[in-house]
């Protein structure tokens, strides 16, 4: 699936920059981040708890909590359409009906206070001309369709595991029939089996309705059965992008190395896992050059100064590194 | 649900069991013989003793407080006030409704003014919409209730003689000292409602709603608030008896006939019935409206309801 | 070893830092800063008082009286010609050590009654708190007049009364904190290592009680003034001639119409004592609250 500009991408994200500002520091969250995303694809974003996958994903949606975060600079087209600059009312109406975002922890999604239903009820209100009677029937038709008996309408989250939940959640947020999904780790939270399940499900689902996933994960084994393409990102940028071939098999960038050995391997003999050394750099204060040199095994004087750009080096193949 | 009203309603017995037994025992230390007292002073050994035997004032204490307590539950009968001879309990109820208009007032002035203000400084945070709230009510917390009643009532009726400085035989006389009072109320209410709000914006749930495309105003007020309110609604219950507390003070202040004034005058009298009565009388009444409040509460929040609903039931067959 | 001693290095640095942050914290606050020192400033005035008061609180003045402010008496003088701001001054000493002790008493009896209830749980738990909503279920103040009426008036009774009605409060915020540490897990994992039951309760558990607790205890200060005052003011508490704040209010009030002054300083004093005592206990608040404010 190689987006050679045939037909416009669904959504275009170009170098975006967030930062954070908080007790007078400047925290640079998202540095620069350009992806494309094609009708009926699912991109992974793999990195680091704090690396910025969910402040990308959020910008999107234009959900930033507003005092500490500012979008900075960046585009973001979504059906040849620009979202960062457009007024709030318009984006409102975008917001659960064309791009809708599932969250990471189920048992705090939902609120505690309404029904399941009228929660799920209340995107089709806002989005479909629709009387309560048709929204009845069709959340009942849309929790039938993530595995949940439509009788279990009038009850409320507290009364649901979490794997139900987050079947409630998904339910949610597909039920205007997005064109766009934002899944913010949703499996991660769950039990091994339940994560299994649900993932079929999203699968399914997917393929159903045609929606394009951005999938956020830390956990690669969710990239392989899920994306189509795999973007990883390191401290607020995209260090490698590209297919799951080009990742998986021949991954270039020493971070995209340092993660899959990382993996125990469950063939070969292992005595000690392979961390990747040190720490992530503080988003307060980035070092010079190229952000992962510091931990770097293979870094050069180069790649500690200068700007280090994003440059295809096969079809669809994208690093920001130095050696090749 | 009826399960849980029942069990709270023999709480709510074995409590004012408690405070019956607290109060008698707070009493029976009282310094000071009540039947010494009330006759003259030039009375003989004998006839004050004789007058001890007559009230029962000898026979040992659980015998006296068992006494008290069948009298209270079968007859509704709290004894005769040593002073007035009238039964302490068609006083007390008398006495009693200025005292509970003054605090109901005062409580619904309360949430009715807190409730908005602690939102609006929630909503507004960190801005001076939220200071200059947040400074009104840190002035209301810290007010005196009694001395502000003198202030107001000095103001309003003393030098503009707008409204009425004591007695009360109207809506006018409840304005200054519900105000008096009131004030402290807006100033716990607003505080609590705004911490509230805060933490629950901060929640997930709240992020679910913008996302899905909400419109702001309803993210707030129909999402955050009703999560918000739950921890107030019980606030407002206790505050209750706290504003009967200075309904009480503000009587002395405003010249009211209520409970306030009733008490501390038998108090001074060594009036043991009076007291007991009033005691029980407050706590009974403060003991349903907690009852209520907690049933209120039950009814908002939907996790506190299933708990004790049949729903239980159906819940572990269903969940897998 | 050395990798032990590097351990408790972070360890030591760590409860450091706690305290450090918290006091950063609070003096970056102004208006708390402000609070305290308004406070202190009263509680030195008190205890300084016949250096600092410009008359003898009980000297009379008949030729002078009811007088309202002037040169000689800065806030005028009462009914029988005593200068008010010597007797605010001297005040202070009545209404603040009823403040503080009682707050003592209260926390004194209430968290140790907590926290045995909290720690130990089940039966004794039970019986305590059953015993704390009898308490309760009175409002306090009523109850507060209800045992001045067994113990008397003046101070050490006014203190024992305040007392008594502050320690449910107390106890029920001990055995919360007690509560909600005892199913964390790191409660669990001290118990698995074999410390005793003292040792966990001392370096587990009360560090994180302590917080709320310290908060509980200046508001209750500030709430026992009030109601200090209160009692004296409906002729329970203190009685004059002595100084108390509410003692004045009492009898300021039979003069209120033509002498206002007489009504309005004491007041003054106890809403500006609360104020700054509350808004110490605001700072304080926020100081320890471990998640940021914005």
């Amino acid at each position: 699936m190689e987006n050679m500009g045939k037909t416009e991408p669904l959504l275009k994200v170009e170098d975006l920059v967030v930062h954070y500002t908080a007790g007078g520091e400047v925290i640079e969250a998202v540095n620069g981040v350009s992806f494309t995303l094609d009708k009926g694809e699912t991109i992974g974003l793999v990195g680091e708890t704090g690396a910025g996958k969910t402040t990308i994903v959020k910008s999107i949606l234009r959900i930033l909590p507003d005092p500490p975060a500012k979008v900075k600079s960046g585009k973001i087209y979504y059906n040849g359409q620009e979202l960062l600059g457009l007024p709030e009312q318009q984006m409102r109406k975008i917001r659960g009906s064309q791009i809708s975002m599932i969250f990471q922890d189920p048992m705090t999604a939902l609120n505690p206070v309404f029904s399941v239903g009228d929660q799920i009820a209340e995107v089709l209100k806002l989005h479909r001309n629709i009387k309560k009677k048709e929204a009845y029937t069709k959340v009942c038709e849309i929790l039938e369709m993530v595995g949940i008996s439509g009788e279990r309408y009038g009850e409320y989250p507290h009364q649901f595991s979490g794997g139900m939940k987050q079947r409630v959640v998904i339910a949610m947020a597909l039920s205007c029939n997005p064109a766009l999904l934002l899944a913010d780790e949703p499996t991660t939270a769950l039990d091994v089996t339940i994560q299994a399940q649900v993932l079929n499900m999203m699968n399914r689902l997917k393929k159903e309705l045609g929606t394009s996933v951005i999938m956020i994960t830390h956990d690669l084994g969710i990239v392989a059965a899920a994306c189509d393409r795999v973007a990883v990102v390191y401290a607020g940028e995209i260090v490698e992008m590209g297919n799951k071939e080009h990742i998986f098999d021949h991954g270039l960038h020493p971070y995209t190395e340092g993660l899959f050995h990382s993996i125990p391997s469950l063939t070969g003999d292992e005595t000690r896992l392979r961390p990747i050394e040190g720490l992530p750099p503080n988003p307060a204060d980035l070092p010079k050059g190229c952000n992962f040199s510091p931990r770097c095994s293979y870094a050069a004087a180069a790649c500690k100064e200068g700007v280090i750009e994003l440059r295809e080096v096969e079809p669809g193949h994208y690093l920001r590194c130095n050696r090749t | 649900m009826l399960r849980y009203i029942l069990k709270r309603f023999f709480t709510m017995i074995f409590v004012l069991l408690g405070v019956a037994l607290l109060i008698f025992t707070i009493m029976w230390y009282c310094p000071g013989d009540p039947a010494r007292s009330l006759l003259s002073d030039d009375a003989t050994e004998e006839q004050i003793e004789a007058l001890r035997e007559e009230m029962g004032l000898n026979r040992p204490f659980f015998v006296q407080f068992y006494d008290y307590v069948y009298n209270a539950v079968v007859h509704q009968d709290l004894g005769k006030s040593y002073q007035t001879k009238i039964n302490v309990a068609t006083e007390i109820s008398q006495r009693f409704v200025s005292t509970v208009q003054v605090a109901t007032l005062a409580v619904s002035i309360a949430a009715l003014f807190g409730i908005p203000l602690g939102v609006f400084a929630a909503v507004n945070q960190s801005t001076w919409k939220d200071n200059t709230a947040m400074a009104v009510s840190l002035v209301g917390v810290s007010m005196p209730g009694f001395w502000f009643g003198l202030m107001l009532s000095l103001l309003f009726a003393l030098k503009l003689g707008w409204l009425p400085a004591s007695g009360f035989s109207g809506p006018q006389y409840l304005i200054l000292p519900c105000a008096a009072i009131g004030i402290g109320g807006i100033g716990m209410i607003s505080r609590q409602m705004r911490s509230s709000m805060l933490e629950v914006i901060r929640q997930d749930y709240i992020v679910t709603a913008r996302a899905k495309g909400q419109v702001e105003w309803k993210v707030i007020y129909v999402h955050a608030f009703r999560n918000s309110l739950i921890p107030v609604i019980t606030q407002i219950g206790s505050m209750f008896g706290h504003q009967l507390g200075g309904a009480m003070v503000a009587e002395t202040v405003f010249s009211i006939p209520g409970l306030g004034t009733y008490m501390v005058n038998a108090i001074k009298a060594r009036d043991y019935p009076a007291v007991r009565g009033s005691v029980l009388y407050v706590a009974l009444v403060f003991a349903l409206v907690m009852l209520a409040v907690d049933l209120l509460y039950a009814f908002i929040d939907p996790r506190i309801k299933a708990q004790y609903s049949n729903k239980k039931k159906r819940r572990v067959k269903k969940n897998g | 070893m050395a990798k032990e001693q590097g351990i408790q290095n972070i360890m030591n640095k760590k409860k450091e830092s706690i305290l450090r942050i918290t006091l950063h914290r609070l003096l970056k606050n102004k208006l708390a800063a402000a609070g305290f020192i308004v406070f202190l400033i009263f509680v030195l005035m008190s205890i300084f008082a016949p250096w600092v008061a410009p008359y003898d609180y009980t000297k009379q003045d008949l030729y002078n009286t009811l007088a309202g402010p002037s040169a000689q008496h800065l806030l005028g003088t009462d009914e029988v010609g005593r200068d008010i701001l010597s007797r605010l001054i001297y005040g202070g000493r009545y209404s603040l050590r009823i403040g503080l002790l009682s707050m003592a008493l209260g926390a004194g009896i209430g968290i140790p009654l907590g926290a045995i209830a909290g720690f130990y749980g089940k039966r004794l738990d039970d019986v305590l708190m059953r015993f704390m909503d009898i308490f309760q279920a009175i409002p306090n103040l009523m109850l507060a007049i209800a045992l001045s009426a067994t113990l008397g008036g003046g101070v050490n009774n006014c203190i024992l009364a305040l007392g008594i009605t502050s320690m449910p409060a107390f106890a029920r915020m001990t055995r919360a904190s007690i509560l909600s540490v005892r199913g964390m897990e790191y409660v669990e994992a001290a118990k698995s290592t074999n410390s005793s039951d003292f040792h966990t309760i001392v370096k587990h558990v009360l560090p994180n009680a302590i917080a709320p607790l310290l908060v509980q205890s200046t508001m209750n200060v500030a709430t026992s003034i009030l109601n200090a005052a209160a009692l004296s003011f409906i002729g329970l508490g203190v009685q004059p001639p002595l100084p108390e704040w509410g003692a004045m209010l009492s009898i300021g009030r039979t003069y209120i119409r033509d002498h206002w002054h007489m009504c309005v300083f004491p007041g003054l004093t106890i809403f500006l004592n609360v104020m700054a005592l509350n808004l110490f206990g605001d700072g304080l608040r926020d100081a320890l609250d471990p998640r940021m404010k914005s």
